[in-house]
């Protein structure tokens, strides 16, 4: 939805941004184009163009290629840095995810071989809880 | 408003450590930067500080830079306002004087030596009136007519509402156009 755009608005705005309807909000520029047409719009732009050209006037020297350059030279070996620094802490990452993985695997093979036919990692002892014996001899003391 | 931020990319390329796309962020983003620091500061040295100072806070942020909280020139703006203002505050009673004394850097020499001191002499009468404005004035006035913010861009740097900004920057072209014009006619009574 647009606001309509009244005289005094115009105005407002023309003297807040100044002279050029492309810095008004966007809202406002179309219709503020066709505003200033208008022999009343022409003159309160004209007033603010006025202002506009004055401060135009303040320019600043640009910047030095010295500068540029030791900016760019610190951000190249900065960023690189960063970068790098990044690539290690995910190439940990996928270590410890593999690790952690390779483990899980282990713990769920464990998990998964029968135990009743004494092949398990935790075969012994389940073993020595039925008979007694283990590969350490007889824990029951059934051999004495 | 924020969808196409056309840094994003940019940034994404500085955060892989690419220096091409570095040099690019510089060339881009250096004179804006100068400028305002230099507008605020009046000291170029100072200002150019600022600007590497700047720099160092856009490297350590161009990798985890998000897209969407907010546009990075609008972000970079507000860095450099902070630490303009940083360092205005560190010298508040040689501040205001370095900025009311300080004579503005010079454009290009002109050919002709009058007509260049008639230039730098209107650019220090610019200066001055705008130094002499309440901060927040300055800022706006500096943000949207030199910066070229938009008023949006603008009032998120200041953490204004558009309202506000509006208001700022209308009583600060009423004050700046009373003093310049008042400047220029004692200059045609001389």
């Amino acid at each position: 939805m647009t606001d309509p755009l009244t005289i005094d608005r115009f105005r407002d705005l023309a003297e807040a941004y100044g002279a050029a309807v492309a810095r008004w909000p966007d809202r406002y520029r179309a219709p503020g184009a066709r505003i200033a047409t208008t022999p009343e719009g022409a003159a309160i732009l004209a007033e603010a163009a006025d202002l506009d050209a004055r401060l135009d006037r303040w320019r600043v020297e640009a910047p030095g290629p010295d500068l540029a350059a030791r900016i760019a030279v610190s951000g190249a070996i900065a960023t690189r840095r960063a970068a790098l620094r990044l690539r290690w802490w995910w190439s940990g990452v996928g270590i410890a995810a593999t690790l952690a993985g390779a483990a899980a695997g282990t713990a769920a093979v464990a998990m998964s071989v029968p135990i009743d036919r004494g092949y398990g990692v935790g075969a012994a002892t389940d073993l020595g809880a039925i008979n007694g014996s283990t590969s350490f001899g007889d824990i029951t003391g059934s051999d004495r | 408003m924020l969808d196409h931020d056309p840094d994003t990319a940019l940034l994404a390329r500085i955060g892989r450590g690419d220096a091409a796309a570095v040099r690019l962020l510089v060339a881009a983003k250096l004179p804006r930067i100068l400028g305002l620091a230099t507008r605020m500061l009046h000291d170029r040295a100072a200002a150019e500080d600022v600007a590497q100072d700047a720099f160092v806070r856009v490297w350590r942020t161009a990798a985890t830079w998000q897209p969407g909280a907010a546009r990075f020139d609008t972000w970079l703006h507000t860095v450099v306002l902070n630490l303009c203002r940083d360092r205005l505050r560190r010298r508040p009673e040689t501040g205001r004087e370095a900025t009311d004394g300080a004579v503005p850097d010079m454009p290009d020499p002109a050919p002709d030596a009058e007509s260049s001191l008639i230039e730098a002499e209107r650019d220090r009468t610019v200066a001055m009136a705008i130094a002499g404005l309440p901060e927040r004035q300055r800022d706006a006035i500096l943000l949207v007519h030199y910066q070229d913010l938009s008023g949006a861009e603008a009032a998120a740097v200041l953490d204004v509402s558009i309202e506000a900004l509006e208001s700022l920057l209308a009583r600060g072209r009423r004050t700046l156009r009373t003093r310049l014009c008042s400047s220029q006619e004692d200059d045609a009574h001389d």
